[in-house]
């Protein structure tokens, strides 16, 4: 009786020993770095979405700034652009003026000096109106390029967020796991050098390049047909004025 | 012939030039002496003979100075194209006014300058290059790429 008694006595105190084992701090020492990763793991993942939300605010306001710089600097050559040509309107009638004011000019050379500035008023209007067409069209194909190149970059930042959140919950949820944590750091690696790739290939400088090259092509070859009107209009009207009566 | 011979039917021949001068309608005056000897016709005919010389040489003067204006028109009309093809009358101010042609050249000159160099000016200013609007918004996207190092966990 006395024996039994000891030995259920005995395995009582085992247990408990092996409970408190359990329990204890010092059982903890059997697996401290599940507990540390999952505590890393959250705080790298609270820290660095945090960080990664600001970047992608920043990126929108760039973008919209970006869209804004553009309608601004038109703004501002359009304005230069409208005061030089009115400048330039004034300066060129005054010289009209001041060449019909000529003493001793013939009928003829009155209707000739008419005839030039008729003329290059034309031309100067046909020219102004092909760099126009030629300006517009290139700001239209830069404002649908720079919209469809930031939707693009907008996709391509959401899919990175989306994997990385993703690589963190799934770190989150493994992080009693001793590969999670490079699990986490190769799946946000990944993600970045999608993005980076994204980037690349959809980098429209060269495109943008392409429409600035068609546009000023066509303005060099408005400006060339203007300049050779006005060659030729100021040839025939020297040959009309040379005609002087004596 | 014999000059007495009254039933001769020749008769005297005045001198030829005379009578090829002679104007038409003027009957000559002709008489013969009693003796019946020829006497020299008395006509107008030497008179006017030398009247039509100097007329001849008037109208000869006339034509001359009309032939050598006519050439002067012609050789002024071809040095002179505007005057030629448009026929347009000067005002007297016009002919009297001394013009200075090279005060006129550079004027037409000028005011076609003026717009040839807004050309310039104008290509200067809408020569814009945009590439920035993709290199910005590509290096702001790259930002958020970069707003991760892994290497740091």
């Amino acid at each position: 009786m006395k024996t039994t008694s000891s030995k259920i006595l005995l395995t009582t105190i085992m247990t408990s020993i092996m409970v408190l084992l359990q329990i204890s701090p010092a059982m903890a020492i059997v697996k401290p770095s599940n507990a540390d990763a999952c505590t890393h793991i959250t705080t790298l993942q609270s820290t660095n979405e945090a960080e990664m939300a600001t970047h992608i605010a920043i990126m929108q306001t760039n973008f919209a700034t970006r869209l804004a710089k553009i309608t601004t600097d038109q703004a501002a050559v359009d304005q230069k652009v409208a005061t030089a040509r009115v400048n330039a309107h004034n300066q060129f009638e005054e010289k009209i003026k001041s060449m019909e004011s000529q003493t001793g000019l013939t009928d003829t050379q009155k209707q000739a000096i008419e005839t030039y500035k008729t003329d290059m008023n034309q031309a100067e209007t046909t020219r102004e109106t092909a760099i126009d067409k030629a300006r517009t069209t290139y700001r239209t194909n830069l404002s649908n390029s720079a919209l469809a190149n930031q939707r693009t970059l907008t996709n391509a930042v959401n899919v990175y967020k989306t994997a990385v959140q993703s690589a963190f919950a799934t770190a989150s949820t493994n992080c009693g796991d001793g590969t999670a944590l490079t699990t986490l750091k190769a799946s946000i690696k990944t993600a970045r050098e999608t993005l980076t790739t994204t980037r690349t290939a959809t980098k429209t400088t060269n495109e943008i390049k392409q429409y600035t090259t068609t546009r000023n092509d066509a303005i060099k070859a408005a400006n060339k047909v203007f300049t050779d009107s006005v060659a030729q209009y100021t040839t025939t009207l020297t040959s009309a004025l040379k005609r002087i009566p004596r | 012939m014999n000059p007495n011979n009254f039933n001769d039917q020749e008769k005297p021949v005045p001198p030829t030039e005379a009578l090829d001068t002679e104007p038409k309608g003027i009957e000559p005056n002709t008489s013969t002496g009693q003796s019946g000897q020829y006497v020299q016709p008395q006509t107008t005919t030497q008179f006017s003979k030398k009247s039509n010389k100097k007329l001849f040489v008037i109208i000869g003067i006339i034509v001359a100075v009309f032939i050598v204006a006519l050439a002067g028109y012609f050789v002024y009309s071809y040095y002179n194209p505007t005057a030629k093809t448009t026929g347009t009358k000067e005002t007297s101010s016009a002919k009297t006014t001394t013009i200075n042609e090279k005060d006129r050249n550079p004027t037409v000159t000028a005011a076609s300058a003026i717009l040839t160099d807004n050309v310039t000016g104008e290509s200067v200013l809408t020569n814009t290059n945009d590439t920035s609007v993709a290199s910005d918004v590509s290096s702001a996207a790259g930002n958020v790429g970069d707003s991760i190092n892994e290497n740091n966990f």
